[in-house]
């Protein structure tokens, strides 16, 4: 395997000027980028990188948070121009003033951020930007056979056309982006994690749909994700940032993902140190604990009217991973456990010293999320932007909030506690800031969710409910994550760990109950606990995951 | 002579981002003020501008910290107005004056509260709720006294507490700028110094977060309507003792000028950033840029425009700006 890396490495640029072949450039590619430099303000994003993606091939965009893969993306999506370097499209020279001036050259771009007009409905969302400003460009029933043929295709057949946006889950309206996308004329799609919502079944469903659209030889995909075992099933090429500096050009089929990993952290070592040194995963998963004490249990739980009870129990330590396809009732799973929605039926009882509370006693709904955090039950949303940092404070201000009431004597904050707490989590978690000072906005996605975390880890809390938390955090930043949870677990806190990433539950979780159908249906553990059982518990296939209760 | 100034303005403006804006603008009306009016530069004079923007920044705190808070408060005029009128009809009535000062508090706090329920259980944007309240207290005021038609008078020393010429205890200042600067010293440490502070700035910066974070959004909105409501029913107390009588129009600016200040000193209507400081720079820039073109000859017509340009004109400069930043 190593002949090939040296081969499919990407020499700098300051060699190849004047050579005959410039590496990281094709000859007939579809697009090709050129020097590109990009910066705002004091950050320097892009600082010559290359880029060129062949027809009919599906190209992955990698690098860690900060890399310049955004910039890169805001560039060739017309949302924003370069400071320097050169676009070329189809051999033509291009720059984009205007993401509309984008798309009529042929790049459409999805977006992590769901942009949708929620109040819409379905067709509209899929033709938005599509149509005139005044009237249909298309007749209604070729817009609806359009509309109906392309969400198929990505997996979602049955939906009715007329529903407003905001009845779809998460991953739905990311597919209706999707779907926006591929009834326009495109000639290079761009994906900017733009799978981060879906499940392991609507990832695969997706780029089975962009093999077969590129398969003709013009058409080309361009996607950008953190998710590495997508860019190694399903890209051909891989172009690795660093920095703002393209690093590294290789073809998938020869690349290792240790090496891709190393090239991403560079000699700041982060995701190489998370290798490991034989590139294995070191395997974080915490020892269940004899005979610990209680700290959660579940009674006759049913999630959604007309779904199946069932019984959960936490014990102090321990690490319970949840395993779900989207929109099987794993959110509403975790949201029942910190208070803040209630179950259709059963108790939710928070144990300490032997004493049962029921989170969900207070006839005031608002009051079932307190009872909860009190009982030291605390909650990490899943989307970070909606509901976890607040972007125009600082780190520390991010840090303190549920904790403003300890840190605080008649109302007054005790500045001093807290800036101490604060460096303290900002020391323990690994986040990379000027300081507590700066503005948690300026952090990259990875150190805004050790932020988000940290919030919580400061109230001392006795069971961590996490859902999704490593959605759009690069690898350094996820195995830092790991790491704290893990030694977390080591101090007795219990965790819940909901997780669209397999692997990160197999890593950490001793124990991981799949979630279908809005019932807990497996527990899987020791030998039982393997990727292939997790797969199928989440599918509904009891034939392998035969014997697994 | 120019360049120099306009380039070290520029550095200016380079090292601290759009904060630089408001003092610049404060320095540039205060120097222009003196170059083009005679006699500006007496104490007489400083006094008396210090005095009006004594006035604008205490209405205006309550509007800071709504807007802070992600809303807005559009009951201040009328809310100023019951001051004003009822401060003198029961002055007229021959009631005390801290007795005058305690009932006004109390009923302008019940208001306030009113003001933060009726937007947070009907749901309806606080912009609606405040203004209709607003309209309905200042009608309910009228239509009481009949059309404000009071004759009354305050006390001699709060009359002079307001006046440019004196001075309170061995502080060479009037009354009503002590009590600013006092109210502003608290405010500008409470919004960093205390929880309710803080939560503040947090609700508006992202409220969702912030109920998931278990802040008590409830005890945050309704403390914050309550403040409000309160310096501005002072504040229309304040305006009777400036002018000597019950006026039933001279609040009605106060509905523009106290949203002019806070966005004006950079506050964002957006929620979760700003602070007190910036709407006193605003303050300090909106009754300057009145004095200024008051000197100039211009009406009071003249002034909205020029004023209703400007705000426009900052506004896109601080909107700007955190537009960059958001986008790296």
């Amino acid at each position: 395997m190593s002949t090939s890396r040296d081969t499919a490495a990407y020499t700098p640029p300051a060699e190849a000027n004047g050579a005959a072949a410039r590496p990281g450039q094709l000859d007939g590619a579809l697009l090709s980028v050129e020097s590109i430099s990009k910066r705002y303000g004091e950050t320097q994003a892009l600082s010559a990188a290359q880029l060129a993606v062949a027809p009919g091939e599906v190209h992955a965009l990698v690098g860690e948070n900060g890399s310049g893969k955004s910039s890169l993306v805001k560039i060739l999506s017309g949302v924003t121009s370069q400071d320097e370097g050169t676009l070329t499209l189809g051999g033509v020279p291009a720059s984009f003033r205007t993401p509309a001036q984008a798309r009529r050259a042929g790049i459409v771009a999805v977006f992590q951020e769901t942009l949708v007009a929620s109040e819409l409905s379905v067709l509209d969302n899929v033709f938005m930007g599509n149509d005139g400003l005044f009237r249909r460009r298309h007749r209604r029933t070729a817009e609806l056979a359009q509309a109906r043929a392309a969400l198929a295709r990505i997996g979602l057949q049955s939906i009715d056309l007329d529903r407003p946006l905001w009845t779809l889950t998460l991953a739905q309206q990311q597919l209706v982006t999707i779907a926006r996308a591929l009834v326009q004329p495109w000639k290079l799609l761009l994906l900017d994690e733009a799978t981060s919502a879906l499940d392991i079944d609507g990832r695969e469903r997706l780029f089975e749909v962009l093999a077969e659209e590129t398969r003709g030889g013009e058409l080309s995909v361009l996607f950008v994700t953190h998710r590495m075992d997508e860019v190694m099933k399903s890209s051909d090429r891989i172009t690795v940032l660093r920095a703002g500096q393209t690093v590294g050009v290789l073809r998938t089929a020869d690349a290792e993902l240790d090496y891709v990993l190393a090239l991403m952290a560079g000699e700041s070592g982060t995701a190489a140190a998370a290798v490991g040194e034989e590139g294995e995963t070191p395997a974080l998963r915490v020892a269940p604990r004899r005979a610990a004490a209680p700290v959660l249990e579940l009674a006759d739980v049913v999630l959604k009217p007309g779904a199946t009870p069932f019984d959960l129990k936490l014990s102090e330590g321990a690490v319970l991973g949840v395993a779900a396809l989207e929109g099987h009732g794993q959110a509403d799973l975790l949201r029942c456990i910190a208070g803040i929605s209630r179950p259709a039926e059963g108790t939710v009882l928070a144990c300490r010293d032997g004493i049962s509370a029921d989170v969900h006693q207070s006839r005031v709904r608002s009051q079932h999320a307190r009872e909860a955090y009190r009982q030291g039950i605390v909650y990490v949303p899943s989307d970070r932007k909606k509901e976890g940092i607040f972007p125009g404070l600082s780190v520390l201000d991010n840090l303190i909030v549920p904790s403003l009431a300890r840190l605080s004597r008649f109302g007054v904050v005790r500045g001093r506690a807290a800036a101490r707490q604060a460096n303290d989590a900002v020391r323990d978690l690994g986040v990379k800031t000027a300081g507590v000072r700066a503005k948690v906005g300026t952090l990259s996605g990875g150190n805004q969710q050790k932020v988000v975390v940290g919030r919580w880890l400061l109230t001392d809390p006795r069971v961590l409910v996490l859902n999704d938390p490593m959605r759009g955090v690069d690898p350094g930043a996820r195995r830092d994550l790991l790491n704290v949870l893990h030694q977390v677990a080591e101090k007795g806190v219990a965790i819940i760990l909901y997780s669209t990433e397999l692997e990160e539950l197999l890593t950490l979780c001793p124990e991981v109950a799949i979630v279908r159908d809005h019932s807990v249906t497996h527990v899987l553990s020791g030998e039982r606990l393997t990727m292939d059982a997790l797969i199928a518990g989440m599918f509904g296939r009891p034939d392998h995951a035969e014997g697994a209760r | 002579m120019l360049r120099p100034r306009a380039s070290r303005a520029q550095t200016l403006v380079q090292r601290h981002g759009v904060d630089a804006v408001p003092w610049l603008l404060v320095i540039a009306l205060f120097i222009a003020t003196a170059a083009s009016l005679d006699g500006f530069l007496t104490k007489p004079s400083i006094l008396s501008v210090l005095v009006i923007s004594a006035l604008l920044g205490l209405a205006s705190l309550g509007q800071t910290l709504t807007i802070m808070l992600g809303g807005i408060d559009l009951s201040i005029p009328g809310l100023m107005t019951m001051g004003n009128i009822v401060s003198i009809m029961l002055a007229q009535h021959g009631w005390p004056f801290l007795t005058i000062v305690l009932t006004i508090s109390a009923v302008a706090i019940a208001i306030g509260t009113l003001n933060a329920i009726l937007s947070r259980a009907l749901q309806v944007h606080p912009l609606v709720v405040t203004l209709a309240v607003g309209l309905i207290v200042a009608g309910a005021v009228l239509t009481i006294t009949h059309g404000g038609s009071v004759n009354g008078a305050l006390p001699e020393w709060v009359v002079s507490a307001i006046s440019p010429v004196e001075h309170t205890w061995f502080i060479p200042l009037p009354g009503v700028l002590v009590a600013w600067i006092a109210v502003s010293a608290l405010v500008l440490w409470g919004q960093r110094g205390t929880r309710f502070g803080r939560l503040l700035y947090a609700i508006g910066s992202n409220p969702l977060a912030a109920r998931l974070s278990l802040a008590p959004e409830t005890v945050v909105w309704v403390g914050v309507y309550q403040i409000s409501a309160l310096m501005a029913a002072l504040s229309g107390i304040l305006l009777a003792a400036y002018s000597g009588s019950a006026s039933v129009s001279v609040s009605q600016p106060y509905l523009f000028m106290t949203v002019a200040a806070v966005v004006v000193g950079g506050t964002s209507l957006l929620g979760g950033s700003g602070g007190y400081g910036r709407t006193i720079l605003g303050v300090f820039v909106v009754q300057l840029l009145t004095v200024f073109l008051l000197g100039q000859g211009f009406s009071t017509y003249v002034q909205g425009t020029i004023l209703g340009a400007m705000i426009v004109l900052l506004v896109s400069i601080y909107g700007r700006d955190q537009h960059v930043s958001r986008r790296i």
